[in-house]
């Protein structure tokens, strides 16, 4: 969908397993997709789907067992001088080597699910903050003060010079969620990953922070790759959106077509559950059946067969959907329904199962 | 931070003056005033005690006066450095105890560092190897290191000094120095003689000391800000040694508060097998032959030890953690 003149990020056909004493987790098995320059891609699911894993992926930073097995993800580095891009194998860097640490929390920096508990309780704001600062750019201490409090000041931080001395306990949530922000945005990265930025905030400071976190995007143009298993920050955040399940990206496509022409059963049943206050009846509110599978147990096929309304007996369970382009290469599904070859071959779905 | 210094201070004296009447009343639950004990036994040896003797010693523990002024004479002579007598060596407590402390603390001050400077790296380089072969490895040591006993290693590792290097590590000294005055050389041999229980005393500690860094670092390990860290590209041992062993040491202090005792009462049972000149062996005949004032002292001292013990680790808590800081 995306030439690859703005393309900042992509990922293709990324498997990664985690080699668990109890048996090997199939976490990813086989996620593409593609990021924007200037974007935000939504990355939604329900939990267990790999979502927080493939962003781990993109930092190269999979804990202890985990594995890429298999699959590629390039980060286009633009050249700002001659605006050349460059491609770059994340997978193939080692993920301690001095390489991957440039990217990592340079050129694309990440925030995360908890924010009470992703800085470190016993140094300052300030000190965290600076380290990220110094490790990447060649400044002063004093420059680089300037630079933290110019960073706490842009996350409108009240009394950012206060902020930069006080230990992390002695903030809000909220307040040490807009920190992460400012030390993600202190060295200027072309890309962002929020790993659920804002689920574990209250309602109001999670406005606020979706309300800063567009504000800073326009501001800068980088773009974004926000994990999220809420349809309405997606439709407030997001430019394109790309839904996973089991390890798999379901369906990827720009934000209007998600909402208003959905193709995948799973998409359209996530749309669904959405409870809706036009609804003036009691009627109960629309679940999708079932829950996501164990990712050490996946089922043949479509993986979503055991749960999907609109599944076709003996077709679903047996072959394994593929990417199919529609809509002029506006919308990528992974759903056997589009296939038309297949479904020629069984003129209708209930021809189908009773040729069976 | 100086309130809350005040305020662990305050609570270190209150505990120290409970302490010593817990102290008091131990040594004075055994049957009959130690007077008559000390009459026995001197009649058992063949003396008959002078009357004036002991009219001396009731005047000096107050024995005929109710029983908190006798505690006051005892509590207070703490304050000025007077123990009280020991009867079973007939010589005042300050005495007897200040040499074998001296020995037992620079044994467990050794111990100490040793324990600390094994343990503590090998404990992270297990957790950041987990179930990796050397994380294997050491857990297996640490175990064996846990599970021998120690008088059994002592003894075996008196045989094989022996035996193979053909010396004795007995004692702190060989006998040329043990009367010497210190020297130099008389530094060298009790070094020669010093690992032996360090050694021996102190792996167990390792062991344990181990296992409870590698637990608390893979908890650590596994935090956000840990994986936030890493996300902001600070290289890996970086990563460890600023964000996840400082917070890993955490109840490792508090450990270290609680084995502060441990320097004056030394390892007993490993204390006797190799004949050193420690407080333990003396502690130990106190209690048996109901040397009170010497056993009383005793106690006051270990109990003493642990609360400034952890009053130490409450200060150094502080120091590593803004969070007891400001509580």
């Amino acid at each position: 969908m995306a030439d690859k003149q703005n393309t900042i990020l992509q990922v293709q056909n990324l498997h990664t397993h985690f080699f668990t004493e109890s048996g090997v987790i199939r976490a990813l098995r086989g996620v593409d997709f593609s990021v924007e320059r200037g974007k935000v891609l939504g990355v939604v699911g329900e939990s267990g789907c790999g979502k927080s894993v493939t962003a781990q992926c993109i930092m190269n930073m999979l804990p202890g067992s985990g594995r890429i097995v298999e699959g590629k993800i390039t980060y286009y580095r633009r050249d700002s001088a001659d605006s050349r891009t460059e491609a770059i194998d994340i997978t193939s860097l080692p993920p301690r080597g001095r390489a991957m640490r440039a990217i990592r929390g340079n050129e694309i920096a990440m925030i995360f699910q908890e924010p009470m508990t992703s800085l470190d309780p016993v140094y300052t704001v300030g000190s965290q903050l600076m380290e990220a600062i110094t490790l990447h750019q060649t400044v002063t201490r004093q420059q680089g003060k300037e630079i933290a409090i110019d960073a706490l000041a842009k996350v409108n931080l009240p009394e950012p010079a206060r902020i930069l001395d006080a230990y992390p306990h002695q903030l809000s949530g909220g307040q040490r969620q807009r920190v992460m922000i400012a030390i993600a945005l202190s060295c200027n990265p072309t890309l962002l990953i929020a790993d659920e930025p804002t689920t574990a905030l209250d309602v109001t400071t999670q406005a606020q922070i979706l309300d800063l976190m567009r504000a800073l995007q326009e501001e800068t143009q980088m773009s974004i790759i926000f994990i999220t298993h809420d349809l309405g920050v997606v439709a407030e955040m997001c430019d394109d959106v790309a839904v996973m399940y089991l390890g798999k990206v379901v369906e990827q496509t720009d934000v209007d077509t998600t909402f208003h022409n959905p193709k995948h059963p799973y998409t359209r049943a996530l749309l669904r559950s959405i409870p809706r206050l036009t609804s003036d009846d009691k009627s109960r509110l629309n679940v999708i059946k079932g829950r996501v599978p164990d990712p050490s147990v996946v089922p043949s096929g479509c993986a979503f067969h055991p749960r999907c309304p609109e599944m076709i007996p003996g077709l679903c369970e047996t072959h394994t959907p593929e990417v199919l382009t529609l809509n002029g290469n506006k919308q990528q599904v992974r759903c056997l329904l589009y296939d038309d070859k297949l479904m020629a071959k069984s003129s209708s779905p209930i021809a189908l199962a009773e040729a069976r | 931070m100086v309130a809350y210094f005040l305020r662990r201070f305050l609570y270190m004296i209150t505990t120290m003056i409970f302490i010593s009447f817990i102290g008091f009343f131990i040594i004075n639950l055994p049957p009959g005033s130690f007077i008559e004990v000390y009459q026995a036994q001197r009649e058992n040896m063949g003396t008959r005690t002078a009357e004036a003797e002991l009219e001396a010693l009731k005047r000096r523990y107050a024995l005929d006066q109710p029983l908190y002024v006798q505690y006051w004479k005892w509590a207070s002579g703490f304050v000025r450095g007077d123990f009280g007598r020991s009867f079973q060596y007939n010589r005042e407590v300050k005495d007897l105890i200040w040499e074998r402390l001296g020995f037992t603390a620079i044994i467990a001050t050794f111990t100490l560092f040793f324990t600390w400077m094994v343990a503590i790296p090998i404990g992270i380089y297990a957790a950041t190897h987990q179930y990796k072969i050397g994380d294997n490895v050491a857990t297996v040591v640490g175990m064996a290191g846990l599970s021998i006993p120690d008088f059994m290693l002592a003894l075996v590792l008196m045989v094989i000094a022996q035996r193979v290097f053909g010396f004795s590590v007995g004692g702190l000294f060989s006998r040329e120095y043990i009367d010497a005055p210190w020297s130099i050389a008389k530094f060298i041999d009790m070094l020669k003689h010093i690992w032996v229980p360090v050694f021996v005393v102190g792996t167990a500690g390792t062991a344990g000391l181990m296992r409870i860094m590698r637990g608390n670092l893979l908890d650590i390990l596994n935090m956000q800000y840990v994986q936030a860290a890493r996300a902001r590209g600070l290289s890996e041992p970086l990563v460890i040694v600023k964000h996840a062993v400082r917070n890993a040491l955490h109840p490792l202090i508090m450990l270290l508060g609680m084995s502060l005792p441990s320097i004056i009462s030394g390892s007993l049972v490993v204390s006797i097998v190799l004949g050193l000149p420690t407080t333990g062996p003396l502690y130990f005949s106190a209690l048996r032959q109901q040397d009170m004032f010497l056993a009383g002292t005793f106690l006051v001292f270990l109990a003493g030890m642990l609360v400034v013990g952890n009053f130490l680790a409450d200060i150094l808590l502080a120091l590593v953690d803004p969070r007891i800081r400001y509580e």
